[in-house]
């Protein structure tokens, strides 16, 4: 008998770069998100952030606003100096709104604690899969 | 409440035919829902549920489905139990628990830790150094899951871990205990690869189910019954593990994903604010667990989990009706759904009559191959009359025609139901008696085997007439009319009209309990009273069809102290020799009775005595889990205890009693919504003296849209229309109008 993963056809499994260094809440995000058949690199520092999105080119970039090493305004500015990195979309996900600057690249701030259906939507919306 | 009821008392299905006589009245087909089957399913009150699209799984507070579990935890799919273990050790101990909770009505997680281990290296890990946190998250075709364990000690950690896993695919009426358990189909050998099993079952009726458990790294070991893991966990390091599980039954067309169903409802439909932070999570959590609820393709609420997670009639059609002037799609929804499966033929069987809408549709292998009378079930008495209304208060809501148009044969067909299968001894009201050998004994919403008892404890004979089923049929009959006008059949709404009256003069004339000041509950099969102070007078409120004089009569007697515990309006009063309060129907409080009173309450000028049962209600909801009403609870006086006590195999949540917090602030509000003329009524509002102000946005009337603030100044409370949006108006009134 055939299974949904069998008989389905196959999805592109799209990268999302997940940065939050709460463990409990990167996990959290990881695990909703590979749920969603997305591939998830997570990591929880601003240094490796510009590393993995250098090196994965993903499809979105979830972003937490406090993160050792850079914070997200930092770690904007070095993306938008990249042409490789600049087009790359982001999510916020931050409680600290009203400290981030403008960036072309981010569509969205979703604030904290967040609500997981808007999380999802949100990151469905600006990373649609497809078949 | 749905059929199946709970299963301690195991009430409503044919327990105990002997005791109700049936003379005159044949019964079709075998009695295969039994008394002496083990009741399986307990205590659930602890219980962790999620739930997606048809899909819900039930565990224990670890996330756990314990093999051989009696509470009946598992996953369940189309009334199948496609996991029935799946629980974690380590070391071979369960870990101790720090945090359980759902996150969303499809995402659990537990924050989970160790006790003292001794690790096979020969070291030991002192209590509370090994965090363990579990994420599971329930798909509509099955469910996700990540283990993340983290080790807070400065050495390395060889750490056993494995899932005692089982897979019995039982039919839900076979955990319920509701039928002796028994092997139906074949179970096929248990098909191992690497890093999967799959389970699989061919049912009797050629039906397979399978279940595939895939789980990521590959682990060490891997049989039937168990899979295990020999951990290294490196000093302050983690170790995750995923798993997958699908399952799948039949050759049913998986859904596309991502793709989400349009729901019928959202959580944040029509937002409603007040100055009560409790009570705006007591609405939050309600809207939350409706939108859940939605099934099939999200255009109905299932009844309930677990139990219920499936289209009832009834209880979607008095779901819809407390949320109407909210969220009219999901009367659109259910109104078709119903009259899809509306009643073809005569099918003692099934109780199934030509235009009867049915009680409760089940999937399960023993409704498939019809060794019971659930694919679908006919045993409702008002679900018929109720399907009307809800038409009507649609219609009168939004003004939509073109649903009346299409539904215009379905209309026909219920009517004539009503009129010809409905009075089965010509007295001029409707009544039940069941048919079916494993059919319901009795058919109104208290279908417990005992739900309907003479004063003296004795079973009346049917067929049965309840109070508040003659009430729909009144209000039935009305609302048709004026849909029939609108169809432009003006003989035929004239005749019904005339019909409905004659009802309301036979109900007022036979019903009417002097004593009492209230109504009785029903008229035996003799046509005798039942002479019981119930709280089913509520429902006759709310239908109209009590006559205004009698009105405040009715309406003292349900807050009076033998009926009303203080939480809310008792099923049964704790006078009658029957009185349990841990009785299904025989002294419980269940939510959405109390709505229907309010809003009965509302319809009769009786706003005070309507808040002091929202007040009930509301209080009772703050001490429940996630501030949830349940299906019910106990009927203790609030007096006795200062909390309300639960009731141990309650659904929570329940989509009616989901829907009770909406009619609660729609008596409030005093709103009532007239879509063919853009109307938005506002009716005696009335804010209690708890509440300073509540606000209303985006209602929608038409194809327009009002934003409303209510604010309570002394004794009154003011309304200011904040905003419109298209062509609509609000006109305040002083009396309910037609």
């Amino acid at each position: 008998m055939a299974h949904e993963a069998d008989s389905n056809p196959p999805f592109e499994r799209l990268t999302v770069v997940v940065a939050d260094d709460d463990a409990e809440v990167r996990d959290l995000e990881t695990f909703l998100l590979e749920s969603e058949e997305y591939r998830v690199v997570s990591v929880s520092d601003g240094d490796a952030v510009i590393r993995a999105v250098r090196g994965e080119a993903p499809a979105l970039l979830l972003l937490d606003f406090m993160l050792p090493g850079k914070d997200a305004n930092e770690v904007l500015a070095e993306l938008s100096r990249d042409p490789e990195t600049a087009r790359v979309p982001v999510l916020v996900v931050s409680a600290y709104r009203e400290l981030l600057r403008p960036f072309a690249q981010v569509r969205g701030v979703i604030p904290k604690p967040f609500d997981i259906m808007e999380l999802l939507d949100a990151v469905r919306r600006e990373c649609p899969r497809r078949a | 409440m749905p059929s199946g009821g709970n299963v301690r008392d195991a009430p409503e299905l044919a327990r105990q035919p002997e005791a109700v006589p049936q003379s005159g009245w044949p019964l079709a087909g075998p009695e295969v829902l039994r008394a002496d089957a083990p009741p399986s399913a307990r205590d659930i009150r602890d219980a962790l549920v999620t739930k997606a699209g048809d899909l819900f799984l039930l565990t224990d507070l670890e996330g756990n489905i314990p093999p051989d579990n009696p509470n009946g935890f598992g996953l369940y799919h189309r009334d199948t139990r496609m996991l029935s273990g799946f629980e974690l050790v380590v070391q071979g101990l369960r870990p101790t628990i720090l945090l359980s909770t759902t996150h969303a009505h499809f995402l659990s997680e537990q924050v989970l830790t160790n006790p003292n281990l001794s690790c096979n290296d020969g070291r030991e890990a002192q209590e509370q150094t090994i965090e363990i946190r579990r994420y599971r998250r329930l798909l509509e075709s099955g469910a996700r899951e990540r283990l993340v364990f983290e080790n807070f000690n400065s050495f390395p950690l060889p750490l056993l871990v494995g899932f005692r896993l089982a897979v019995d695919f039982a039919d839900m009426f076979e955990v319920r205990g509701l039928v002796a358990h028994r092997a139906l189909g074949q179970r096929q050998p248990v098909q191992r690869e690497p890093g999967r099993l799959t389970f699989r079952y061919r049912g009797r009726d050629g039906v397979s189910c399978s279940t595939r458990i895939e789980l990521d790294p590959e682990p060490h070991r891997i049989d039937d019954g168990f899979v295990g893991y020999s951990l290294e966990l490196p000093a302050h390091g983690s170790r995750a593990l995923s798993i997958r599980i699908d399952v799948r039954i039949g050759d049913e067309p998986v859904r596309p994903r991502p793709a989400r169903p349009v729901p019928a409802f959202r959580a944040d439909q029509t937002p409603i604010h007040t100055s009560d932070a409790l009570f705006d999570q007591v609405l939050r959590q309600a809207g939350q667990d409706l939108e859940a609820l939605l099934s099939g393709d999200g255009s109905f609420p299932a009844a309930g989990v677990p139990w219920y997670a499936t289209l009832f009639g009834r209880d979607s059609l008095l779901t819809a009706l407390l949320v109407l002037w909210r969220a009219p799609a999901l009367a659109r929804g259910t109104l078709r759904l119903l009259a899809k499966h509306q009643g073809q033929r005569d099918d003692p069987w099934r109780d199934e009559e030509p235009g009867k809408i049915l009680h409760e549709l089940r999937r399960g292998e023993l409704a498939r191959l019809g060794e019971i009378p659930f694919a679908p079930y006919y045993g409702s008495v008002d679900a018929t009359p109720l399907w009307v209304m809800l038409l009507h208060d649609y219609y009168r809501t939004t003004g939509d025609l073109e649903l009346v148009r299409e539904l215009r044969v379905p209309l026909d067909r219920a009517l004539a139901w009503c009129e010809r299968y409905g009075d089965l001894d010509g007295d001029g009201l409707v009544e039940y008696a069941r048919r079916s050998a494993s059919g319901l004994v009795h058919q109104g919403w208290k279908d417990s085997w005992n739900g309907i008892l003479h004063a003296d404890g004795a079973p009346p004979p049917p067929p049965i007439a309840l109070v508040e089923v003659q009430g729909y049929v009144f209000a039935a009959l009305h609302g048709a009319a004026e849909l029939y006008r609108a169809l432009g059949d003006a003989l035929q709404a004239v005749r019904l009209e005339r019909e409905a009256a004659r009802v309301q003069n036979a109900f007022e004339e036979r019903f009417w309990w002097a004593e009492e000041g209230t109504y009785y509950l029903a008229l035996d099969g003799e046509k005798r009273p039942v002479a019981q102070v119930t709280s089913n007078p509520g429902h006759a409120l709310f239908s109209g069809i009590v006559r205004p004089e009698r009105a405040p009569s009715v309406a003292r007697r349900l807050v009076t102290d033998d009926l009303f515990s203080g939480w809310g309006v008792r099923t049964l009063s704790t006078r009658a020799k029957s009185y349990n309060p841990t009785g299904y129907h025989l002294g419980s409080v269940w939510p959405h009775d109390n709505a229907l009173a309010v809003l009965g309450l509302k319809r009769y000028g009786e706003e005070d005595r309507a808040l002091v049962i929202i007040e009930g209600l509301l209080a009772a909801a703050r001490h429940f889990p996630l501030f949830r009403l349940p299906e019910l609870f106990c009927g203790f006086a609030r007096s006795a205890f200062g909390t309300p006590v639960r009731y141990p195999v309650a659904c929570s949540p329940q989509a009616w009693a989901a829907a009770a917090p909406s009619a609660f602030v729609q008596a409030m509000l005093g709103i009532r919504l007239h879509g063919a003329t853009r109307e938005v009524r506002i009716i005696r509002p009335r804010l209690p003296r708890w509440l300073h102000w509540m606000r209303v946005e985006a209602l929608s009337v038409g194809d327009a849209q009002v934003d409303l603030r209510y604010e309570r100044v002394g004794d009154h409370t003011a309304v200011d229309v904040m905003a419109i949006r298209g062509d609509a108006r609000v006109t305040f009134l002083d009396r309910w109008a037609p």
